[in-house]
């Protein structure tokens, strides 16, 4: 009997021949007058946002002032969902790896991967093909 | 008090100070500030020189009382630490120079009988070379007495960080004017504010200052993008359906049925007309 293979195109995914930033908007948020803005406010007015900025053209970047609130980013995904970091207190380097952290992010809700060393969306229940195991065929 | 203000005006790489009644609030440069130091040193320091007239004078002198003094003819000495020592004679240097300045000396004169004023010129390098390598020695009192003549000359009461930056970095006074220059501008308010502006410095909007600023030009800062947008108030929600253009159709619905468009301003306690009329409807 011989051992026919499923013809099949590739399915259609995200990073399979085009990549797009799920990420499509990010909000910075500050206050002008409170101390918890301290970084936020260095962070906006450093070379730091336009260098970020420049990095994703495809991503809308808003910045806005949130009177008597702690300065936070405020992340908008294609899949219609919204992932908020609050970034009170903190310097203006940690607060470009959150807006890093964000842009790159899926918007999926968090999963908790535990138990399993290979993470794929097509998982194998056989194994990683070897060819040095089974049948070896001569062609 | 105001009658001893001296202002500078600068014309070209010249000072020329003159007697005016300063009104407004002091936006003043690097070579105003260097101007204004110069002459309070000139009035604060002690002679030690020829000139009788001088020598009298001490340390009271100020410029503007008709004295016949040729400031172009001064200058100061400093000790071998780089502190601010005394004031000299140029023994016969630059005739031509000099002679340049008793004219200006006797128009001068002409004029403090008439205004009081008493102008004289000098070079913004002539005061950088007399002042290259100096420093303010805080031990003595004679330093506060310039700094605070400075103080009453320029109408700029000098920061407290500031003085402190040069007691504790050992700065020169050159360095003492660039951080008072660095102070004096006056600083935007709001983040969205000093956003704004540097977007118009980076896309080369702002008016700047054509020939001094040029060498700073170096470290031009990058534009934002198309892609940002800064906000100088709060995004509200009325702000975000004017952006889906749903605005207009809430706004009609709301008035329409009568509503608050922007919500209720004052909300009317218990018991009263207004939530007598609501009852009423009600039933």
């Amino acid at each position: 009997m011989v051992v026919q293979g499923v013809k099949t195109v590739s399915k259609a995914q995200n990073g399979l021949g085009a990549f797009i930033l799920q990420c499509k908007r990010i909000d910075f948020h500050y206050c002008d007058w409170a101390g918890s803005s301290r970084g936020m406010k260095s962070f906006l007015t450093s070379p730091l946002l336009a260098q970020f900025t420049s990095r994703y053209p495809g991503v809308e970047f808003r910045v806005s002032p949130r009177p008597n609130k702690h300065p936070i980013l405020k992340a908008y995904y294609i899949n219609g969902r919204e992932k908020a970091v609050c970034v009170r207190n903190l310097e203006r380097e940690q607060i470009l790896k959150k807006a890093d952290f964000l842009v790159a992010n899926s918007g999926k809700k968090n999963e908790l991967i535990r138990g399993k060393t290979v993470v794929s969306q097509n998982e194998n229940v056989r194994g990683i093909w070897s060819p040095m195991h089974g049948g070896i065929k001569s062609i | 008090m105001v009658s001893n203000m001296l202002v500078i005006k600068v014309v070209g790489e010249t000072f020329l100070p003159d007697q005016k009644m300063r009104s407004s609030p002091p936006t003043l440069d690097r070579n105003e500030f260097l101007g204004y130091l110069y002459v309070a040193l000139i009035e604060k320091l002690p002679y030690k020189g020829q000139n009788a007239a001088l020598n009298q004078t001490e340390t009271e002198r100020t410029l503007d009382e008709g004295l016949a003094i040729d400031v172009s003819s001064l200058q100061i000495k400093l000790s071998s630490s780089g502190a601010f020592s005394h004031l000299e004679d140029k023994a016969g240097k630059e005739q031509g120079k000099s002679e340049d300045s008793t004219t200006e000396a006797t128009s001068s004169a002409d004029a403090s009988k008439e205004g009081g004023s008493h102008p004289f010129e000098i070079s913004v390098a002539a005061m950088e070379e007399q002042l290259s390598g100096a420093r303010f020695d805080f031990t003595n009192h004679l330093t506060f007495q310039i700094l605070k003549r400075f103080s009453q000359l320029s109408g700029f009461h000098i920061p407290d960080p500031v003085l402190n930056a040069v007691l504790r970095g050992n700065k020169t006074v050159l360095d003492f004017v660039e951080l008072l220059t660095q102070s004096s501008k006056p600083k935007p308010k709001s983040v969205a504010e000093a956003l704004i502006a540097k977007q118009k410095q980076a896309l080369g909007l702002d008016a700047p200052a054509p020939t001094s600023a040029k060498p700073k030009k170096a470290a031009q800062p990058l534009p934002l993008g198309p892609n940002v947008m800064v906000l100088s108030r709060r995004e509200t929600p009325v702000d975000k359906e004017k952006e889906v253009g749903r605005w207009k159709v809430i706004e009609r619905e709301l008035r329409a049925r009568g509503l608050p468009v922007l919500g209720h301003k004052v909300l009317a306690p218990q018991g009263e007309q207004w939530n007598e009329a609501l009852k009423e409807r009600r039933l």
